[in-house]
Order: structure tokens, then C-alpha cells, then sequence
């Protein structure tokens, strides 16, 4: 991947495994983000090949990769200005219903009783008709999630999901990726090296955008790559 | 999104009243209504994609002159009113289309310029386009395949019935999923991208959807003016209409309307001045300066407490103005 003269990837080669929790990490700007957005289709790869169960999606685009079962979130949150929790879900509900149902008002009403219902599930009920920008970071980047998942999406890409929270939200948000494993590959950026190891079953380092180590999170620990890249990020 | 009982009240007062005019009002006044509710109808076009896509269309007039031309061009060469009105809209399909695919493909700034230029070049093809178009003199429709045979009361009330019948679709249209996805659309493309929707095809439907509503308002104005000209498919009507809708209120379909006939009526009363696009023009300051969300959006004095907190007090804007 190149922004022009910049060479922000290279030589990278991933493999998330299916039913996996993959997280990778890595000092800032080793590319992590930019990893994710190639893989989410934000950005094109000036070269290489991205597969998706099987299937080249390199030149898919992003809407259509979403369809395919690519669920994500972002890393800032920024979410849709005018429009309330609950139609944000019902908008992320309605998109597998063929347009013409859009128009339809009982289809309509269904779906908001769905999004609904789904926001009481995530215990955000009392959201429901805020302005999706009016909430909260924490709540901001809990809504994503639910908004990434309200698809069933069969991989699920987390930037940073727990960015900018407390601890105690962080520990609550690790348990629920470890449930949501049960059901979704998740790939995941975080910062968090502790929590990372917790939750991850496999972890790539990444250091100027290369995979520098993979490995369980034992065999990361152990690295001593790993250790040189974060000693030396953390004193620079 | 915020959809409030007073505005629910207002546009059924405004249908209401519009259909009731002719009842009570001579000729004259009929045609000067019928005149308001087409105009009216542009607003509402434009209302749907600058207002509810968040689509800058700058040439709202291509839309609304390339079907009304047909039908001059066909019925002044003889030809049948129901043929007309097919090649009207086939015509207007071709440009929807056109215009829609190139505009929506660049994107942002690109959209205002693509719909400008398309309603520039349109005007200059008719000025220069001698043969087809009559240039400078424009074209005039023989009374007998016009809305002309029908006694002024039935035009009245097709027109009304017409118009009526547009705002509530794209009252159902802006309230339904397909209303929330434009509001997403407007707000975040890139997330709509990120939750599976094909953006492009939205804004190219959403395109097409506001020229079939500008093309309604064109074929009306060819059956019941029956005179056309090269300005009803410029750039100074194009952007006229981009002043009614942000005069009104965007987003709001009424808000459209009202600023429409504010506008237009206007500029019929103030013409014997000869400096009158000055104040129509001071006007629109006021009302971006004081009212950014329209005329629509001021309250009498007594109800101003319900204002959203943060934004701009708004301030009568007919004063200062004299």
C-alpha cells in the first residue's frame, strides 16, 4: 500500500483464521489502521491480492464487501448527524430488504421494532432517540458495534474499539468480543497489550507496515522482536 | 429527522388551501395559483436533493425546460399531445440520466458543477438551435393541444390535483427507510458505504427521482403557459430555485413551497421598481444571516422558547428592509 512516494504497507501477508480472534498491534503508525481499511475496502491496494473465504475481493468495493458478511468498525467515531440510535440500526437493518420495502410502512415499522429491541439487548435502550452524535465516546463506539453486527456479518474488523474508554468498560467490552467469537472472526487493532493478550488467540506485530511477529499470545510475549519494538516505542 | 405535529398541520393546511382557491377566486387569480403550485412543484424537486440527499443541484432547470421543449418542439410540428407527452418524458429520462450518472460519478463540488454546466449548455442549444427551438423567440403552443381546451377551473384543479398528489409522495418518500438512507447518505457517506449500501446508485436514483417531479412541473407549465423560452432552462432559473428552497427551509417540502411563491410573488409586485433584484436579493442575505433554516423555521414571538439551543436567534428578517 503507497500514498504516493510513502510506502505505508509491504510484504504483508495475513491469514485470520476462521472462528479466531486475531488481533494485531503495533506502535503508532506501523499501519495498523491502514491494514484495516485495505482489508474493509476504504482503500485500494496499489498491490497484492486480498481473498475473503476463498474469493479475491481485492477490487471488490466496500459496499459489496459488507454484503458479503464484512462487518466494521472505526476507530473515530464520527456517526450520522440528524439521525436517532434506533434509525441508525433500522439503516443498517433495512439494507439486505430490497428497496422497494423502504417505502413500504409496516416494513418500516418492523424494522424499528427490531433495531429497537436490538438496543435494549445491548442495554442502550435509553438511547433509542438520541442523535447517534450527541452521544457519549464510550456509547458512540458501543453503537458502532452494534451497528457493525446488526448484520450477522461473518468477520467483524474492530479499530480500536476501546479507545478513549475507562477500564472497567474495557474489561466489560473484552468479555463481549470473547462471546462474540463464538459466532464471528474478529480482527482487531487495539493498543491495550494486556488485553489484547487476554482476549486474542492470535496476534500480529506489525512495525513499519510489516508483520514483524505472529503467534499465540504466549509466543508473542516470549518474542524478542516484539519486546525490541515495544521497548523502543515506548521510550521514544 | 425530527418530525414534528405543527409541521404535519401545515402542509395539510397548505394542500387544503390550494384546492380550495378556485372555489372563491376569479380567473385571473386562478391562473396566477396555478402558476405558484408548478413553481412550487420545482421547489419541492429540489427540496428532495439538496434538502433530503444533501445534493447540490445548481441546474434544477434542465429538468424542469428539456420536457417542457419537447412537448413545444413536437406539438408545434403537429404533432399528438399523448405523443408529446411520451417523447416529454423519454427526453427527460435521457437527461435525468445523463446528468445524474456524470454528477453523481464526481461527486461533491463536482455535482454543482456538472448539473450548472448541463443546465447552461441546455440553454445555449436552445438559443442557438434556431430550428428546433425558435432561439430568442422560444416556442408557443397552439391552443388546442394544450391544457387551454379545458375551461380554467378544470386546468386549476389539474394542476392542484397534480401538485397535491406530488407532495404527499414526497412526504411518504422522505418519511419511509428510503428517506432514512438519503438522511444517512447526507450525514455520512462513508459509513453508509461501510454498512453495505451502494451510495452511488442511491444518489443516481434520488437523482432521477427530483427530475421526474421537475419534469411533472415542466410538462404542466408547457400545457398550461403554453409559451416557452430559453430561460426556463438556464442557469438563472436553476439557481432561482436553489433561493426559494434555502429561503423556505430545506428539508422540509413545505418550507420549499412557501418560499417559492414568497419569491415569485415578489417579484411580480416589486417589478415596477426598477432596482428589484436588489431587495430580493438583500432578503435572502437577511434570511441566511438570521434564519439559516428558513423562513419556516421562525415562530411568532410567543412560541420562540421551542427554538434549538445553540443556534442563531431568529430575527423576523423583513426588517431592515423596508
Amino acid at each position: 500500500m503507497r500514498f504516493g512516494p510513502f510506502t505505508v504497507l509491504s510484504e504483508l501477508d495475513l491469514e485470520v483464521r476462521a472462528g479466531e480472534v486475531h488481533a494485531i498491534i503495533g506502535p503508532n503508525g506501523a499501519g495498523k489502521t491502514t491494514l484495516l481499511h485495505v482489508l474493509a475496502g476504504d482503500l485500494l491496494p496499489s498491490a497484492g491480492r486480498i481473498r475473503f473465504d476463498g474469493k479475491d475481493i481485492t477490487f471488490v468495493p466496500m459496499y459489496r464487501r459488507a454484503r458479503l458478511g464484512l462487518g466494521r468498525s472505526y476507530q473515530i467515531a464520527r456517526l450520522f448527524p440528524g439521525v436517532t440510535c434506533q434509525q441508525a440500526l433500522q439503516l443498517a437493518l433495512q439494507r439486505d430488504s430490497p428497496a422497494r420495502d423502504w417505502l413500504s410502512r409496516g416494513r418500516c415499522r418492523l424494522l424499528a421494532e427490531r433495531a429497537l429491541s436490538m438496543l435494549e439487548t445491548a442495554g442502550m435502550a435509553q438511547c433509542a432517540h438520541q442523535e447517534t452524535t450527541s452521544l457519549s465516546h464510550g456509547l458512540q463506539k458501543q453503537l458502532e458495534i452494534v451497528l457493525a453486527l446488526a448484520n450477522e456479518p461473518r468477520l467483524l474488523l474492530l479499530d480500536e474499539p476501546m479507545a478513549g474508554m475507562s477500564a472497567s468498560e474495557r474489561i466489560e467490552l473484552g468479555a463481549r468480543i470473547r462471546l462474540l467469537a463464538a459466532r464471528q472472526t474478529i480482527v482487531l487493532v487495539d493498543h491495550d497489550i494486556e488485553m489484547v493478550m487476554s482476549i486474542a488467540d492470535r496476534i500480529s506485530v506489525m512495525h513499519n507496515g510489516r508483520i514483524v511477529v505472529e503467534g499465540s499470545p504466549s509466543e508473542v510475549r516470549a518474542s524478542r522482536i516484539a519486546q525490541a519494538i515495544y521497548l523502543g516505542a515506548a521510550n521514544a | 429527522m425530527v418530525r414534528s405535529g405543527g409541521r404535519e398541520r401545515a402542509t395539510t393546511a397548505v394542500v387544503v388551501l390550494a384546492l380550495l382557491c378556485p372555489l372563491a377566486l376569479p380567473d385571473f387569480y386562478l391562473y396566477t395559483a396555478a402558476d405558484l403550485i408548478i413553481w412550487a412543484l420545482l421547489a419541492i424537486s429540489l427540496d428532495v436533493l439538496l434538502g433530503y440527499a444533501g445534493l447540490p443541484s445548481f441546474g434544477q432547470a434542465a429538468f424542469f425546460g428539456v420536457p417542457a421543449y419537447t412537448i413545444g418542439i413536437v406539438v408545434s410540428r403537429g404533432g399528438p399531445l399523448t405523443l408529446a407527452i411520451l417523447a416529454a418524458i423519454a427526453a427527460l429520462l435521457v437527461i435525468a440520466m445523463a446528468v445524474g450518472y456524470f454528477a453523481t460519478k464526481t461527486g461533491g463540488v463536482g455535482y454543482i458543477v456538472v448539473t450548472m454546466l448541463a443546465s447552461f449548455s441546455l440553454f445555449q442549444l436552445a438559443l442557438v438551435w434556431t430550428g428546433l427551438t425558435g432561439g430568442e423567440n422560444g416556442l408557443y403552443l397552439p391552443r388546442a393541444s394544450s391544457l387551454a381546451v379545458l375551461r380554467v377551473r378544470a386546468q386549476y384543479l389539474v394542476v392542484a390535483g397534480l401538485g397535491s398528489a406530488v407532495l404527499w409522495a414526497s412526504r411518504r418518500l422522505a418519511r419511509s427507510g428510503y428517506g432514512l438512507a438519503l438522511a444517512a447518505v447526507k450525514s455520512n457517506e462513508r459509513r453508509c458505504r461501510a454498512l453495505g449500501y451502494n451510495v452511488e446508485r442511491i444518489k443516481l436514483q434520488v437523482t432521477l427521482v427530483s427530475a421526474g417531479i421537475a419534469g411533472i412541473a415542466g410538462i404542466l407549465y408547457a400545457l398550461v403557459e403554453r409559451a416557452l423560452a430559453p430561460d426556463l432552462l438556464g442557469p438563472g432559473l436553476s439557481t432561482e430555485v436553489v433561493i426559494w428552497v434555502l429561503l423556505g427551509g430545506a428539508q422540509t417540502l413545505v418550507g420549499p413551497i412557501m418560499g417559492a411563491a414568497l419569491f415569485v410573488t415578489l417579484k411580480q409586485v416589486l417589478n415596477t421598481f426598477e432596482s428589484y433584484p436588489l431587495v430580493l436579493g438583500l432578503l435572502f442575505v437577511a434570511v441566511v444571516t438570521w434564519a439559516p433554516a428558513g423562513l419556516i423555521a421562525l415562530r411568532p414571538p410567543g412560541r420562540r422558547r421551542r427554538r434549538s439551543p445553540g443556534g442563531p436567534r431568529p430575527s423576523p428578517p423583513e426588517t431592515g428592509l423596508g
